[in-house]
């Protein structure tokens, strides 16, 4: 007793559930009195009373004597025998070897450890290994996820109760009530990215598997849990190993954010005059009058030896960069450093400032160009390479009437000639600074063709006043054609 | 001089057409490339064809693209009195009015005689030239068409529809002659149908081109095929052997089918690292998007290869630029956790904003963005909340949601 007492001086959470527990000693002395009250009445009725009376009585004060007598043995037992409390007894269950469990003062030393770590939802605590509330279940242990609101209506008042639930491979059930349901489902969610080949569909499904199916069911469990925590295991060796917290671009024009000092030297040892590869970093490192390092980039010289370039990027948005040409040792420490996130101030180490240039504009796309032709029996062909010779042959073809009409499009600018008899119907597009204008008129054959012809050569200009425009019309051609589109 | 045009040519047209496999096409392009210079216009004119892109020949000759190099050559070829360059110009207008004058031939009828003939005779590029002569319409301006001949529409399109399935029997000729192309065209024969001549589709004939194709030994065809005999659980191993035997005569997206095999075990073990060698073989095709999406999807998930970032971003960011946005999500991630990147939060929310289809990535990129006000999206822990929720088992969500709590009036904040 002695030696137990001096255990619970120690340990916080088992403290609460074990000699915590003796603050419910008054309640239960309190039923007992309540209880003895009761049987009191009941052994002592009075004359006038039904007789039924007192055997409800009777009844009453033994059923409350006993929730007393419970409730006084079990708060005495978990303060004064903390080995044999409800929390360790379920904490023993958990072990492999419930029997031959550690002595109690390890058993909670391990819990508050745990705890000391866990994350709290109410007074349900989630820790690496264990769950703890009332009761402990290990988390490996944990085959089902639930929870379930219950609601209840006594004297027309309404309350809810939130209710975690656990099964554990023995199909025992932990049962932890919290106080709202946003409490319950971050803890649902948060056990659950713990446990994630967990059952959470249908407790009672599971509950009542066939022993085999059960086994079946826990071996398929095993295969995947044991399964995640290798690849878990690997992710984070290779992570150690590669933190991928910087990319380089190879001299191959391949990236990669898998850096070791080897593939670093390789880079080095194998670039040719005028060749570069640059690393970027992906973590903040910070100069107070540079900015925040954006890259490293290594060039070899023309003649012996390579020049490193870092470029910082100002508080401003501006870049700014500085330059230092080493030997291949140099250009090596330096780069290799960086992998260890350190680098020298290039300022005091005496790097020279280097002029930072914008990267080149993207050219301009090809502009729009089309021929196509009409031919008399309705044929149309369409051209997208054509020259001023297949123009001319057009327009010698609309002479001829070979053509009945021909269209041009270059770029904005657009003629399209329709042959009606004696003349032609043509339309024109004309791009001005505000819009682009239809037109249209009448004109000879030979007026038509000229124009087409000076299109091509970019010099159509007619005298467009004495045209007529159909710039409105167009436009509302074309947005009802869109409604239409839409519709 | 050979049976049907000059030796080079005959020679020429075997290696690039009708023998295909890797390396065949550059000795075939230098024998056109001679007898172009010395004025041989049906060499002008396949030589043109080696300029047209793959749509027009094997891509992986890996002959260079240049649309003003097939103009001038296609021209210089009519000029040269090549009758299949009048034709072959027809189908891909060039057959410009200029062009026209200066072609020796009285007509294009005359033309087209002389590539009839040798079609006859057993040439197969010439079968298929005659084939699509009738499949495209061409027919109608080579014989002058003129409906107002005609007594009446049923009339017309009597003569349209004649026209019309002359075109099969020629381009089945050439295909079982050695020349690939002509199964194009029969599969869109078959696909398509022509609905306004009353011909309809007939699509359960394609399966057979298929392995016709692939038995004739076309590597296009072969890979085709595996890939269709790949889906059929029962079928698998013929698939692989066929995307293999095209893998060997250097058809580079056979290896995809081949990764693909690899990777999901499909009549061989799993093998990842096998898996990602395949895929990487394909990436010398730079206009490919689907060997840059496999690495990168490999890279992204680290799943059985050492997980890359980097190459990851840099994949996906490649296949995005070929036209495929099938990544945009998990690039998003990246962008947005700075994984193998800096950090872009507009960037990530731009990427997401391009996919219509909903995945658990997408969600978290947008719960993140609207929970935390990033990237220019307005912060709204509310609307973050419900994109996390949506993302389902997707544990950074999950982690992410932890980070949220509904306050006292039922307000989501961060904890």
């Amino acid at each position: 007793m002695k030696g137990e007492k001096s255990i619970m001086a120690k340990q916080s959470f088992c403290r609460k559930h074990t000699v915590g527990r003796l603050k419910f000693l008054p309640l239960g002395l309190l039923f007992m009195f309540f209880g003895i009250g009761c049987l009191y009445v009941g052994l002592h009725p009075d004359e006038g009373d039904p007789g039924y009376l007192r055997w409800v009585a009777l009844g009453a004060g033994v059923f409350v004597v006993l929730i007393g007598l419970l409730e006084c043995f079990l708060s005495l037992r978990d303060s004064l025998f903390p080995s044999h409390s409800t929390l360790a007894k379920s904490i023993r269950s958990q072990l492999p070897d419930p029997e031959n469990a550690p002595p109690v003062k390890e058993l909670f030393e391990m819990v508050d450890n745990d705890v000391a770590e866990a994350k709290w939802f109410g007074k349900v605590a989630v820790g690496k290994e264990w769950v703890f509330g009332d009761e402990g279940v290990l988390i490996s242990r944990i085959r089902g996820v639930f929870y379930k609101i219950d609601t209840h209506y006594y004297n027309r008042k309404r309350s809810v109760t939130y209710k975690l639930k656990l099964v554990d491979d023995r199909r025992q059930l932990h049962v932890y009530v919290l106080g709202s349901e946003q409490t319950m489902m971050d803890a649902y969610n948060y056990i659950r990215l713990l446990v994630p080949e967990s059952w959470t569909n249908n407790m009672d499904a599971l509950l009542a598997l066939p022993e085999e199916e059960f086994g079946a069911f826990n071996r398929d469990f095993c295969i995947k849990r044991d399964k995640r925590i290798q690849q878990e295991a690997e992710q984070a060796a290779d992570r150690a190993e590669f933190p991928q917290d910087i990319v380089l671009y190879q001299l191959d024009g391949v990236s990669t954010s898998r850096v070791s000092a080897k593939l670093v030297t390789e880079q080095l040892d194998t670039m040719e005059q005028n060749e570069q590869f640059r690393l970027q970093l992906l973590w903040d490192f910070s100069l107070p009058h540079c900015g925040t390092m954006k890259t490293m980039t290594c060039f070899k010289l023309p003649a012996e030896g390579y020049w490193i370039v870092t470029v910082y990027e100002r508080p401003d948005g501006s870049n700014a960069a500085w330059g230092k040409a080493m030997n291949r040792d140099g250009a090596l420490d330096c780069l290799t450093h960086l992998l260890r996130h350190e680098a020298q101030d290039p300022v005091q180490a005496g790097w020279n400032a280097v002029e930072v240039r914008a990267a080149p504009a993207q050219s301009r796309q090809e502009a729009f160009k089309k021929l196509t032709i009409e031919q008399a029996n309705g044929l149309r062909d369409e051209y997208e390479r054509f020259t001023r010779a297949d123009v001319e042959a057009a327009a010698d073809g609309l002479a001829d009437e070979t053509y009945r009409a021909v269209q041009l499009f270059l770029g904005s600018w657009c003629i399209m000639i329709h042959l009606e008899g004696d003349t032609a119907l043509v339309h024109a597009t004309k791009p001005c600074p505000d819009k682009l204008r239809f037109y249209s008129t009448r004109a000879r054959v030979s007026q038509a063709t000229a124009w087409l012809l000076q299109l091509m050569d970019g010099r159509l200009d007619p005298d467009f006043s004495k045209w007529k425009d159909e710039t409105d019309e167009m436009e509302r051609t074309i947005l009802q054609q869109n409604k239409d589109g839409q519709a | 001089m050979g049976r049907f045009f000059s030796d080079a040519v005959e020679q020429a047209l075997d290696l690039i057409y009708y023998h295909i496999q890797a390396g065949s096409g550059a000795e075939g392009f230098k024998l056109l490339s001679e007898a172009a210079k010395a004025g041989d216009g049906d060499a002008e004119y396949f030589l043109s064809r080696c300029f047209s892109g793959s749509s027009y020949v094997w891509r992986y000759h890996g002959f260079p693209e240049d649309d003003d190099t097939v103009s001038e050559l296609i021209h210089r070829a009519i000029a040269h009195g090549s009758a299949a360059a009048v034709l072959g110009a027809m189908r891909c207008g060039e057959l410009t009015p200029s062009a026209k004058k200066t072609m020796p031939f009285s007509s294009l009828k005359e033309a087209w005689e002389v590539v009839y003939k040798k079609a006859e005779g057993g040439e197969p590029f010439c079968q298929y030239m005659i084939g699509n002569t009738y499949f495209w319409g061409d027919t109608l301006e080579i014989d002058g068409f003129d409906p107002d001949q005609y007594p009446s529409q049923e009339a017309v399109a009597r003569h349209l529809r004649d026209e019309f399935l002359k075109a099969l029997p020629w381009f089945e000729r050439a295909f079982d002659n050695g020349l690939d192309l002509a199964g194009n065209n029969i599969n869109n024969y078959y696909r398509d149908g022509r609905e306004s001549l009353g011909l309809p589709a007939q699509p359960d004939k394609i399966a057979d081109t298929l392995r016709r194709g692939a038995e004739h030994g076309y590597p296009n065809w072969m890979t085709d095929y595996g890939s269709k005999l790949l889906e059929d659980p029962n079928r698998q191993a013929e698939g692989l052997e066929w995307a293999k035997r095209a893998a060997e005569k250097g058809q580079l997206d056979a290896w995809i089918d081949i990764g693909d095999a690899y990777a999901n075990g499909k009549s061989v073990p799993v093998d990842m690292p096998y898996a990602l060698q395949c895929y990487e073989k394909v990436l010398a095709r730079q206009d490919y998007p689907y060997g840059f999406m496999r690495v990168g999807k490999l890279c992204y998930f680290g799943n059985g290869v050492p997980q890359d970032y980097a190459r990851a971003v840099q994949c996906f960011e490649r296949s995005r630029a070929l036209g495929n946005d099938w990544a945009n999500a998990y690039l998003a991630v990246c962008y947005l956790c700075g994984y193998g990147c800096q950090r872009d939060p507009a960037r990530a929310k731009s990427l997401v904003e391009e996919v219509k289809w909903t995945s658990p990535e997408k969600n978290f990129v947008l719960g993140v963005l609207y929970a935390q006000g990033l990237g220019g999206a307005p912060q709204d822990i509310a609307k973050g909340v419900a994109f996390l929720q949506k993302a389902g088992d997707y544990r950074p969500a999950k982690e992410e949601l932890m980070h949220y709590k509904k306050g006292f009036f039922g307000k989501w904040k961060r904890r």
